[in-house]
């Protein structure tokens, strides 16, 4: 096909891609557009390998390993171990940004060179370049999401690079301009982003961006923002869509079925697609001998509830056998396990379970944080209601909240959320979430219990100060983007290090 | 079945696009500043921030070594450093200081071993010094600034973490450390507000002067560093001990002599004196700790993150404990650890005796003495002592180099302090995660264990017997069980035995009965099994059919056997001999120890799962 050359050697300098002439050549047709946004989309797939997790594999430990709930396994590295000590350094792998600015990137190119295509090829309607570019704009608002969530303060790289997951020479920008920028991405894209592929196309559906994960981005990113009117409309518009649901969980078999293993229900809003072809990691990762993370066991009991002695079979789908498995030495279950309650474990072949990054039952959680904060907070535990019938939550799970009081609406919706989405990668966004809320107004209190639940005894003290200082909510800039990129300055955390 | 393939199409695509983009070498990462430079080096080549401490080590007659080729750490502090200690000992150069006080700061920097940040925790590092004193780490968060510093020794934060030179690691610190002055005996003696009562005491007793003496001239090894739990006057005062002779008068009995050891107030007093320098961390991190009125023990809890001393329940009772003054305590001394003891507010519920479900709820006055032990179980870890916890490797994420335990000859001293083999060789190894092409991964307790070099066959070169050091164990009777992995070397079961063995305990009669590694556990449900004497005792681990005759030769349960009731003669550590009595395999994984009382409620439960918690639940099913 194509050779491309780059042998400029100042890669970090050069703004404008090098191979400017056969990128021209490259923008012809609306299928060549079309490939690249696909292509955008695959950069979410690589699985990796320990020493450079692929980007679903990091979507769990970011949002797990530092959290209260999943804990090291069998097999673990030291950078594994750090990063559940609170230990972070910058040279550990789990610290590189790169997987997120490569789909940036990806993001970047079509964003920047599709509006060519249009000059080239008169079948594409301006109708169907916008969508296209829209997914782009809210694919790259959702990667720039988690370098928010994660670093804070990160380079807003908004133009095609000439390197794939390197960026440019670029200083960090502010947590706001980073949320600005973020929200600006979203505006562009719901104002294009089409509704559906076209019938009979759910994965497409589930997996590229539509009006309705671009929402659930946007509410997602106005709770992070404490805008909680935007975040409610947001939420409404997926509601009223009748498009989605949950998932009968009075069957467990069939919930566990039909919005695990088989993926693209409809509950789910948007997925990362895996397939037989394109396996995720939690063969290699969660589901051999050597798995390495696995449930913080005495936390689950805490977080579920233990079931009544005289009735041991009433309990939450979301437990034992659902999210994790007691059976299985914790393994987690969601991700690893090939039925409710089973003891089945997916093969090399067959972990193909997708990555959900939204589902309804978030939707409707994150709508209610936003009535708890908004003075709706009988609403608010409605919905939790909702959530907790639909899993068969144990009573005493139940919590006696005050619908006047935020705090303890809120509160009560983190502990359904912990149940709800367990090892889905959200449970250190939503403590953090919670821990900064008003400008840390309860000085992080939810964030240090919850880790302090399960810290060593030797290291309980070292892992709560850290956590006092909210600059280590933050991860480190990795050495190596430090090197590359010397407008790059450290997390202030990390100086010392 | 699911999911039509959207992306197949494109892939070639981005692969092309993706291809392109790299298109130039890659620059050599380094990973700090400075690649192959030694400690004084990197500190000469930066003047500005170290000329002073650079000064420093020239005056002591340091800078030689530390150019050399080794494997040190050191704290180094920063010239601002340098100067706040200047100011505080009153000087204003670092030459008017006297040389021989400097000799011994630069050695409290100091640490033949290579440590990283990894680990600083929350208490002492294990390595000594090279002045012979532990260094803390621990970190603080400023109230005001919200910032949290890494602290070293409460006297110094770290500015800068593991610079990795030629000859070992290098952290910048903000601070000169200033090792301890006074033994614990002259610190209590600083302090009469707080400890006058407990002092005067220890004096008449004579344990003051056993608190007196630098490690380096104490004789007794096992005393050089100890730990002092004491009580400050306000506890006793709450306990009507108002005076020295209150506390005469409650405790003076047996042995009429003060000094004697079977005085009763002397042994009040020696029961306040942990042998070993344990900071909090360290009391937290284990059951029981040996005192200097051995055999006698203090009982540790770590509850709600504070640390409850002999806090006990047992037969139904329940004996609320006293709790550790976070904020008095891990002060360190020349020669050991002072810690201070104060009320313990409890809240606690546990079943009584009529087996209802009760909850007691009070606050004790703090004061403890020795209390009267019953027998209760011990599950012991045996990967688990001061050499794995060294090794660097201790319950971390594996290690394709698993630390061996070797003696260069049959009559060198063993690696492992009271442990020991007959021959030279190793003794064991220490195993986690995936090493030597072996998966330690399943259900190993603490996610460790160890491979013992155990065998009994003439012109071999395994150790027909190996000793091991045990936990605290009250005096009393108990029911051994040893808990391993299952594994045939070669061969199958019962052709094959891999390594036949037996217990025996201080030297006593063997265990009545013995237990072959590549023995299997019987068919049954939980209750069949401890009838036969067998238990499973991991969570997990177990495939649901761990033993069926079509796997017969490979199936490796974790699984434990009763070895039969054995007699402990004295409550203490105490040294159990495992002894090969036929055959000899590579695979003799242990993993765990239980001595559980004979007429504990269960033999069975709890089991333990990989992170060491306890599991109390009936391992399901029938197998």
């Amino acid at each position: 096909m194509m050779v491309f050359s780059a042998s400029s050697c100042n890669k970090w300098l050069d703004l404008k891609p090098q191979d400017g002439i056969i990128r021209e050549d490259f923008w012809k047709t609306k299928e060549q557009l079309n490939s690249a946004v696909i292509g955008a989309y695959s950069t979410l797939l690589p699985a990796g390998t320990s020493g450079n997790p692929g980007l679903v594999w990091r979507m769990l430990v970011w949002g797990e390993l530092r959290a209260d709930m999943m804990g090291v396994g069998m097999l673990t590295s030291n950078n594994e171990l750090d990063f559940w000590y609170h230990e972070i350094l910058p040279n550990s792998n789990l610290v590189n940004w790169a997987s997120l600015y490569t789909t940036i990137n990806a993001c970047n190119t079509v964003i920047q060179f599709a509006p060519q295509v249009p000059g080239n090829d008169n079948t594409l309607s301006q109708e169907q370049l916008n969508a296209y570019l829209a997914e782009m704009h809210g694919l790259r608002a959702m990667m720039y999401f988690y370098l928010l969530r994660l670093w804070g303060e990160v380079p807003l790289q908004l133009k095609a690079s000439s390197s794939d997951s390197q960026i440019e020479q670029l200083p960090k920008s502010s947590k706001e301009e980073v949320y600005k920028q973020i929200v600006a991405d979203l505006d562009f894209a719901i104002q294009y982003a089409p509704e559906s592929y076209g019938a009979g196309n759910l994965s497409k559906d589930k997996g590229r961006l539509t009006q309705y994960s671009v929402s659930a981005l946007q509410a997602d990113v106005y709770l992070w923002g404490e805008e909680y009117a935007k975040c409610i409309e947001a939420c409404e518009r997926i509601e009223n869509s009748g498009k989605f649901g949950l998932i009968d969980g009075s069957d467990p078999i069939n919930w566990f079925r039909t919005l695990y293993v088989d993926g693209n229900s409809v509950e789910g809003i948007f997925e990362i697609q895996f397939d037989r072809q394109t396996t995720n990691p939690w063969f290699a990762v969660l589901a051999g001998d050597t798995y390495r993370y696995s449930a913080q066991i005495v936390r689950m009991d805490a977080i579920f509830g233990i079931p009544d002695p005289a009735t041991p079979t009433v309990q939450d789908i979301r437990a034992n056998g659902g999210s994790y498995s007691l059976g299985a030495g914790g393994k987690l279950w969601k991700h690893a396990g090939t039925s409710y309650e089973g003891t089945g474990l997916v093969s090399a072949n067959t972990s193909d379970k997708n990555w959900i990054v939204y589902r309804y039952a978030d939707v409707l959680l994150m709508k209610a944080e936003a009535l708890a904060w908004t003075n709706r907070g009988q609403e608010a535990l409605d919905i939790v209601n909702v959530i907790r019938n639909r899993a068969g939550a144990l009573a005493i799970t139940a919590e006696p909240a005050d619908p006047s009081s935020a705090y303890e609406v809120s509160d009560y919706i983190l502990n359904e959320r912990a149940r709800e989405f367990a090892f889905e990668g959200k449970r250190w966004f939503d403590l953090l979430r919670h821990a900064k809320r008003n400008n840390y107004e309860r000085k992080a209190q939810v964030l240090i219990d919850a880790v302090a639940a399960v810290a060593p005894s030797d290291r309980i003290e070292a892992i709560t100060n850290k956590l006092r200082d909210y600059r280590s909510h933050y991860l480190p800039i990795a050495t190596s983007e430090l090197q590359a990129d010397k407008l790059l300055e450290q997390n202030p955390f990390y100086k010392t290090n | 079945m699911k999911k039509i393939n959207i992306h197949r199409i494109s892939v070639l695509a981005l692969c092309v696009m993706i291809l392109a983009m790299v298109g130039c070498k890659k620059e050599p990462f380094v990973s700090t500043t400075s690649s192959q430079v030694n400690i004084t080096g990197y500190l000469e080549k930066d003047p500005e921030k170290f000329s002073e401490w650079t000064k420093i080590l020239e005056i002591t007659g340091n800078s030689g070594f530390l150019q050399a080729y080794g494997d040190y750490t050191m704290f180094a502090p920063t010239n601002e450093g340098v100067k706040r200690y200047l100011a505080d000992m009153g000087k204003t150069s670092v030459e008017q200081l006297d040389v021989e006080e400097l000799r011994r700061v630069v050695r409290f920097h100091l640490l033949e071993d290579t440590i990283s940040s990894r680990q600083f925790g929350d208490g002492k590092l294990n390595t000594l010094t090279m002045l012979g004193q532990y260094l803390i780490t621990g970190s603080s968060n400023s109230g005001t600034s919200g910032q949290t510093n890494v602290v070293i020794n409460r006297q110094a934060n770290v500015d800068l973490f593991n610079v990795r030179l030629g000859n070992g690691y290098l952290h910048v610190i903000d601070n000169v450390l200033r090792p301890a002055k006074l033994t614990v005996a002259e610190m209590l003696k600083a302090n009469p507000a707080e400890f006058s009562i407990f002092t005067e005491a220890l004096e008449a007793t004579g344990l003051y002067n056993a608190l007196n003496i630098s490690p380096v001239d104490n004789p007794k090894p096992d005393e050089r560093f100890l730990t002092v739990i004491a009580e400050p006057n306000s506890v006793l005062q709450a306990a009507n001990i108002l005076s020295f002779e209150d506390l005469k008068t409650k405790y003076n009995s047996g042995n009429p002599d003060l000094k004697n050891p079977e005085n009763g107030v002397y042994k009040y007093l020696a029961y306040h004196i942990l042998l070993g320098a344990k900071y909090l961390a360290d009391i937290a991190s284990a059951q029981s700790h040996i005192t200097l009125t051995y055999p006698e023990i203090v009982q540790a809890k770590f509850r709600n993150r504070e640390i409850i001393l002999d806090d006990m329940e047992f037969n139904g009772n329940y004996e609320p404990g006293v709790q550790i003054v976070k904020a008095k305590s891990d002060v360190s001394a020349i020669n050991g650890v002072l810690h201070t003891v104060g009320p313990y507010q409890y809240n606690h519920t546990y079943t009584n005796g009529n087996g209802d479900v009760v909850t007691a709820q009070g606050t004790t006055n703090g004061h403890f003495a020795i209390k009267v032990r019953v027998p209760f179980p011990v599950y012991w870890d045996v990967a688990d002592m001061p050499e794995t916890r060294n090794s660097g490797f201790f319950r971390t994420g594996g290690s394709t180099n698993p630390p061996a335990f070797r003696k260069t000859s049959a009559t060198a001293p063993s690696p492992v302090k009271g442990w020991d083999w007959p021959k030279t060789g190793d003794g064991f190894t220490y195993q986690n995660g995936v090493s030597g092409g072996q998966s330690a991964g399943h259900a190993w307790v603490f996610r460790d264990y160890l491979n013992l070099f155990l065998g009994n066959v003439a012109s071999n070169a395994r150790q027909p017997w190996i000793d091991m050091k045990t936990p605290v164990i009250v005096r009393g009777e108990y029911y051994v069980w040893v808990c391993w992995r299952r594994k045939n070397q070669s061969g199958t079961w019962p052709a094959s035995d891999g390594t036949t063995a037996r217990v025996r305990i201080d030297g006593g009669d063997p265990s009545p009965k013995t237990f072959a590694f590549a023995e299997p556990i019987p068919f049954g449900d939980t209750k069949t099994l401890e009838q036969m004497g067998w238990k499973f005792y991991t969570s997990t681990g177990n495939p649901a059919n761990p033993w069926d005759k079509i796997a017969f030769p490979y199936n490796q349960p974790w699984q434990a056997k009763n070895l039969g009731l054995m007699k402990i003669e004295t409550t203490g550590e105490h040294t159990l001999r495992m002894e090969a009595i036929r055959n000899s395999q590579n695979a003799n994984n242990l993993d765990m120890i239980h001595f559980i009382p004979k007429d504990w409620p269960s033999q069975i439960l709890p089991r333990f799962r990989p992170d060491g918690t306890p599991d109390f639940t009936d391992y399901p099913g029938t197998h």
